[in-house]
């Protein structure tokens, strides 16, 4: 059975660099001592305008971490698509600097996994039923060793944006995404919409204009999500059956890397800022839960199971998507509520597809003042 | 005719600071033209190998940056992975890159952009361009972020180089702008058979000393590829496996042993093939998109790529600026080959007089060869009018460049406004302690 480790929240004069090294100690033995192999600290530092990201010190502890570990850390991230379109290197390398991922923040180089203009990966075949292959970004595909740092909000199509969307979605290059996102075409609901024009300004393909009534252009939308991510009125919807077809796809996308693949990989989900937009958006609404604390594990399917299920037993937060939803009580799943998209089916189809297991060993550290 | 305008190094007053004087040029060459409001545009550059003492210094690279974006553009600072030349190479991917480039001073903090390794992690960023009327090569790999960069500005240290004898705006592009695959198709690699040893080292296998000899370990553990096995019987050198990376040849060579090396006529060929890569670089962007500049400062022998630096082999000379990349190139070595030696260098220890092709003596081969090939496809002209940059010192001119463009003394006027002057403060500073004028004299150290 699986074992996943958690540190808590809550600080009485405790360092949580120290929570850091505590979490990470039981996987030690993964770290390759050799300095000329390099662990990858994979993160996501967001897009500039997002203010809930991981904190660049919180990476920074993981990377101290690793080094004192014996490990040769460098950070790393793929580009994606902003409103404006295919983010390329200047885009990107400037916004680290603006959101404190900096070689002097993080304590080691950051570089970019999958290129310039997001396209340098490697197709590898999974024989999966949805996607066939995928392509993974080239720095993720070499790495040996990877902790993968997942800052958990919730999903627009995944429902939870954890272990399994930072492996399935976030660790691919640029054809790897749009072949996981393509084709998943949302519906506006038009007796919800209000014309503010958001999902026009946020469609990185300008599939979607205003003319009186929404236009929307099909063949050119890439099925990012983003206009269903920022509508107020949820007046665009993706259809259930290709939510769940989504959630298959990334399922078998994170097989591609932990199966085919075999790396060792340390994941580690901080359930912290956790807010209803995944990282990718340039804004976010406010937190829906309070913070939890970090959880860790080599199963990507374990750790998202056990985040699932702290959010579902934490108190919605006052005046946030969970109040909005009706949600807020404790033992009401919230990332569904929210989002339309029930994660425990990504976590279903992942454990179908040998990524990991639901269930989990939970072992809470101790020796941390005041956690 | 092209022109090429040469800023003098040498300076004796605020405008004639050698950065204002490369930032004015970038105007009088109209590299400003290159750039439209919103362009990325790349900032290529040698970041220089660890340990070299003599690259570009960052904050000429920044005062270029700092112009760049005045033209409304977005500037990055670039250079490609290299492979492994030399034993300790350290721009073998996009880490090591970064590093390197970070500690000779070339960071976001330094330069106000970012720095952005050109082909990806381990290289595999590329454009495939075909160059139709090639000397050698037909075709050529260029970084993706050089070769999709709006624009480009060549920023070319100008040196020496024990291959192809001179490195300027040309190997900028033909050797440093290429993607690994374009560096091993700019080396010839594989090109002829091994006993023509062009496409592949020279191996002098009855000068090896086996295991006997110091460096043998090094030898084999420096092939990338594994090409090379050492015993008591001398060297096995297996040329199916071999790249022509000059990481053997280099160990060899640079530690005084005389086993594996290059043929002479490869010097000439890699010479041409380079300028071949460069107009590959060329081809991805339309002329009126890139602008040159060259820094005929710190002229060591060799270049950037290595791991320490020579004696400069003439005094400073300046800086230049075209949009000709042949032009600036023979302007260059026309310049270098003009000065007057610098004492104690390579240059100075041939005896050269000023007009001898220094690079010939030292290295040699002439590097006209390059710019010859480069002429004869199109690249520019190595005919071309020189025009001297020389600012004269005026009210108007004199803070144009500065920290800031009206006098900071006015800065701290108002610092002083409100506390009161730093030398008025409570501890009572004033009068220093020292003795009385009318005691003093000088006379007593002459």
């Amino acid at each position: 059975m699986p074992e996943v480790y958690m540190v808590g929240a809550r600080a009485a004069a405790g360092n949580f660099v120290d929570k850091i090294g505590v979490l990470l100690s039981p996987f030690a033995e993964l770290i390759p001592q050799n300095k000329k192999v390099i662990t990858f600290v994979k993160t996501n530092y967001s897009q500039v305008g997002n203010t809930r990201h991981l904190r660049p010190i919180l990476v920074r502890a993981v990377v101290e971490t690793v080094k004192s570990l014996g490990g040769n850390p460098a950070v790393t991230d793929t580009s994606g698509y902003s409103p404006k379109g295919r983010i390329t290197g200047q885009e990107w390398f400037s916004g680290a600097e603006v959101m404190g991922y900096s070689e002097l923040a993080l304590g080691c180089e950051r570089i970019l996994a999958n290129g310039y203009e997001g396209d340098d990966g490697e197709f590898i075949s999974t024989g999966g039923a949805e996607l066939g292959g995928v392509e993974i970004a080239r720095a993720i595909r070499e790495a040996e060793c990877i902790v993968m740092l997942s800052h958990i909000t919730a999903h627009p199509m995944a429902g939870l944006s954890g272990a399994l969307v930072n492996l399935g979605v976030e660790c691919l290059n640029n054809s790897g995404k749009t072949r996981v996102h393509q084709g998943l075409k949302p519906a506006w609901l038009e007796g919800d919409c209000d014309h503010c024009g958001a999902c026009v300004e946020h469609c990185p393909a300008e599939a979607l204009d205003f003319d009186g009534r929404l236009q929307y252009q099909p063949e050119l939308c890439l099925g990012c999500g983003n206009c269903v991510a920022v509508c107020p009125r949820r007046a665009r919807k993706h259809d259930p059956e290709e939510i769940r077809t989504f959630q298959r796809r990334v399922a078998e996308a994170a097989a591609a890397i932990t199966k085919t693949l075999q790396k060792k990989i340390i994941y580690v989900n901080l359930l912290t800022d956790i807010v209803p937009q995944p990282d990718r958006l340039a804004w976010t609404d406010v937190p829906f839960v309070p913070d939890l604390g970090f959880v860790a594990s080599e199963d990507p399917v374990a750790l998202d199971a056990v985040t699932v299920e702290l959010v579902r037993r934490a108190p919605g937060l006052p005046n946030s998507a969970a109040e909005d939803v009706g949600a807020e009580a404790c033992g009401n799943e919230k990332f569904g509520a929210i989002t339309g998209a029930d994660p425990l089916y990504l976590l279903e189809q992942a454990e179908k597809m040998g990524v990991g297991c639901r269930e989990s060993e939970v072992f809470f550290s101790e020796g941390v003042r005041g956690s | 005719m092209s022109k090429v305008f040469l800023a003098p190094s040498g300076a004796t007053n605020w405008a004639e600071s050698i950065i204002a004087k490369a930032k004015d040029l970038f105007y009088v060459a109209e590299l400003d033209k290159c750039i439209s409001p919103g362009d990325t545009v790349a900032v290529k550059i040698h970041v220089g190998e660890w340990n070299r003492t003599s690259c570009l210094r960052p904050e000429y690279v920044a005062a270029i940056v700092e112009e760049v974006k005045k033209c409304g553009g977005k500037p990055f600072v670039t250079d490609s992975t290299t492979l492994t030349y030399h034993l300790f190479s350290s721009r073998f991917d996009e880490v090591a890159i970064l590093k390197t480039a970070y500690r000779h001073g070339f960071n976001p903090n330094s330069l106000g952009c970012p720095v952005i390794p050109a082909d990806g992690y381990i290289g595999h960023d590329d454009v495939r361009v075909d160059i139709p009327n090639g000397n050698i090569l037909k075709e050529t790999y260029v970084g993706r972020a050089i070769a999709c960069a709006d624009a480009v500005i060549n920023l070319a240290h100008a040196k020496g180089h024990p291959i192809t004898s001179f490195g300027n705006c040309i190997k900028n592009f033909g050797i440093g702008g290429q993607s690994k695959r374009g560096k091993y198709c700019t080396h010839l690699a594989m090109w002829g058979d091994p006993a023509d040893a062009i496409g592949y080292p020279l191996v002098n296998a009855d000068n090896c000393g086996g295991t006997s000899c110091k460096w043998h370990k090094l030898c084999e553990d420096g092939c990338p590829e594994n090409a090379i096995t050492i015993t008591d019987k001398g060297i096995k050198f297996n040329y199916a496996k071999c790249r022509l990376c000059y990481s053997c040849q280099v160990t060899c060579l640079f530690t005084g042993e005389s086993t594996i090396g290059f043929r002479d006529d490869y010097f000439p060929y890699a010479q041409i093939a380079m300028s071949d890569a460069a107009k590959g670089v060329q081809n991805l962007h339309d002329p009126a998109k890139i602008g040159y500049m060259s820094y005929v400062l710190d002229v060591s022998p060799e270049c950037d790529c290595f791991p320490w630096s020579g004696t400069s082999i003439v005094p400073d000379i300046g800086i230049l600026a075209s949009k000709d990349i042949v032009a600036i190139d023979t302007a260059a070595c026309d310049l270098i080959d003009a000065a007057p030696n610098y004492p104690g260098s390579r240059s100075d220890s041939l005896g050269l007089k000023p007009g001898d092709d220094k690079f010939k003596a030292i290295n040699l081969v002439t590097p006209r060869i390059q710019l010859k090939a480069a002429e004869k496809i199109g690249m520019g002209s190595m005919k071309y009018e020189l025009e001297t940059y020389e600012p004269v010192l005026s009210p108007e001119n004199i803070g144009k460049h500065q920290y800031d463009q009206t006098p900071t003394t006015l800065t701290l006027r108002k610092h002083f406004k409100k506390g009161g002057h730093i030398l008025n403060d409570v501890a009572g500073v004033l009068p220093f302690k020292r003795i009385a004028f009318k005691d003093a004299d000088w006379k007593k150290f002459e």
